[in-house]
């Protein structure tokens, strides 16, 4: 069977199963928009603040929430121990971490897609703001966090202090794409600027750090 | 010296947990068709060495056999199937959802799914969710898990365990038609009747070295 169709079946597994259950979708929603309201608060409506730090606001939202869905995705895996039947299973590993890319990847989409409005309006962001550059940024940032993510929460899925290794080992290596989301939104939000640089430095981040995924899934999951 | 007809067969296999040895320099051969009982007390390396053998841990020593293919490989993983002390499915899906999922990972179509549930004589559980099952329900789902792609090498953990005498019963008739189709099976278990029944064979591990009697097949 070719390994996208494996992919293709391990994420609409992943997708049923949240569809049914909602426990990633609720958790990072909730996270993500308590994050935004309690910001709005301090911001109290000033369009120039959002101006200031409006990019890194929304992506410590959009951050924090990718590592809940990440760590949902995995640890429904030790349930009745699914992860070991993924294992011995002769499906390739990289087709394995593809789906669960997928579905993180999918799930981190939907949340943007009630997200980014709602800070919008929230923040009282301008409406001259490149809001087509704004959405290819979270399109390709949610890309590495989701590839990045995958990639460690699988290697830590065993570990007893999954839901702590998982930002340690995550967040150092996504520092150069986490900086390139952030000034890619600033940018755009003011209008232009150095935007289209961050974008490319993000777009190449993901080449390299997807394909390295991609690489070392064999030695990722066959760490025992 | 391995007898190079045995359809499983292990040469030297050792198991390392830091300095802890789980298993010591086993030596199996296990012919096609046969069902060999495993004994030994918790700890005894029962759970490593089927683990080792469905290719879901590497020996730190020695290698494993089944058939032709090495164990842990994807083709050696084609051909095992593994009923573990947890059922390997997802609690949120139905037994169906979660055969038909098994079933595209072997690269088979839903039909494999259908015809596993009808082995162990599930038909009525497809629809129910695995999270809703009893323990036993969820053993017999377990095992239409692992006669998915038909394999030819079954590893069984405590099969028997948590089953009533009825379940024990059915499953005992499974397991004896499918060694009968020519399956070879490998089962550890704490208890003796049900499996000693069945068993071609006898072998006991022990602080993870195989005893004395364990070349019976060899």
């Amino acid at each position: 069977m070719p390994s996208w169709r494996i992919a293709a079946a391990v994420a609409a597994r992943d997708l049923r199963i949240e569809a049914r259950t909602r426990e990633a979708l609720l958790a990072m929603g909730f996270y993500a928009v308590l994050v935004m309201v309690i910001f709005s608060f301090a911001f109290a409506g000033d369009a120039s603040l959002t101006g200031l730090a409006g990019g890194g606001l929304l992506w410590v939202a959009l951050l924090f929430a990718a590592l809940v869905a990440l760590d949902r995705s995995f640890s429904r895996e030790a349930a009745e121990s699914s992860w070991t039947g993924l294992l011995i299973s002769p499906a390739p590993r990289v087709a394995v971490l593809a789906g669960k890319f997928a579905s993180s990847f999918v799930l981190l989409l939907g949340l943007e897609a009630l997200l980014v409005p709602l800070f919008a309006v929230l923040f009282n962001a301008p409406r001259s703001a490149n809001w087509g550059g704004i959405a290819v940024t979270v399109l390709l940032g949610s890309w590495a966090l989701a590839a990045n993510g995958t990639y460690f929460a699988a290697m830590s899925a065993h570990a007893r202090q999954r839901g702590l290794l998982l930002p340690l080992l995550l967040l150092p290596v996504s520092i150069p794409a986490v900086l390139a989301m952030v000034e890619a939104t600033q940018a755009y939000l003011a209008g232009g600027g150095m935007a289209n640089y961050w974008l490319r430095i993000l777009a190449g981040y993901n080449v390299i750090f997807t394909a390295l995924g991609a690489m070392l899934a064999d030695a990722v999951l066959e760490a025992e | 010296m391995l007898s190079a007809t045995c359809f499983l067969r292990c040469s030297r296999l050792s198991r390392f947990f830091g300095d802890f040895a789980a298993l010591r320099q086993v030596e199996l051969a296990c012919p096609a068709g046969t069902l060999t009982a495993l004994w030994g007390a918790n700890g005894a390396g029962k759970s490593t060495l089927l683990r080792i053998l469905a290719g879901g841990l590497r020996p730190s020593e020695g290698e494993a056999w089944i058939g032709d293919a090495a164990a842990g490989t994807a083709a050696a993983r084609r051909q095992t199937g593994l009923l573990w002390h947890a059922s390997l499915l997802q609690p949120a899906l139905t037994v169906a959802e979660n055969l038909r999922f098994y079933a595209r990972l072997y690269g088979l179509s839903a039909a494999a799914a259908e015809r596993a549930l009808a082995e162990v004589g599930g038909e009525l559980l497809g629809a129910r969710r695995v999270g809703e099952l009893s323990q036993g329900m969820r053993q017999k789902a377990a095992l239409a898990r692992c006669l998915v792609h038909a394999p030819k090498l079954l590893l069984l953990d405590e099969p028997f365990a948590s089953l009533d005498s009825a379940s024990v019963g059915e499953l005992q008739a499974t397991l004896a038609r499918l060694r009968e189709g020519g399956t070879t099976i490998l089962a550890s278990s704490h208890q003796a009747e049900p499996l000693r029944a069945l068993a071609d064979a006898e072998l006991t591990l022990e602080r993870g070295r195989l005893s004395a009697g364990a070349a019976s097949h060899a």
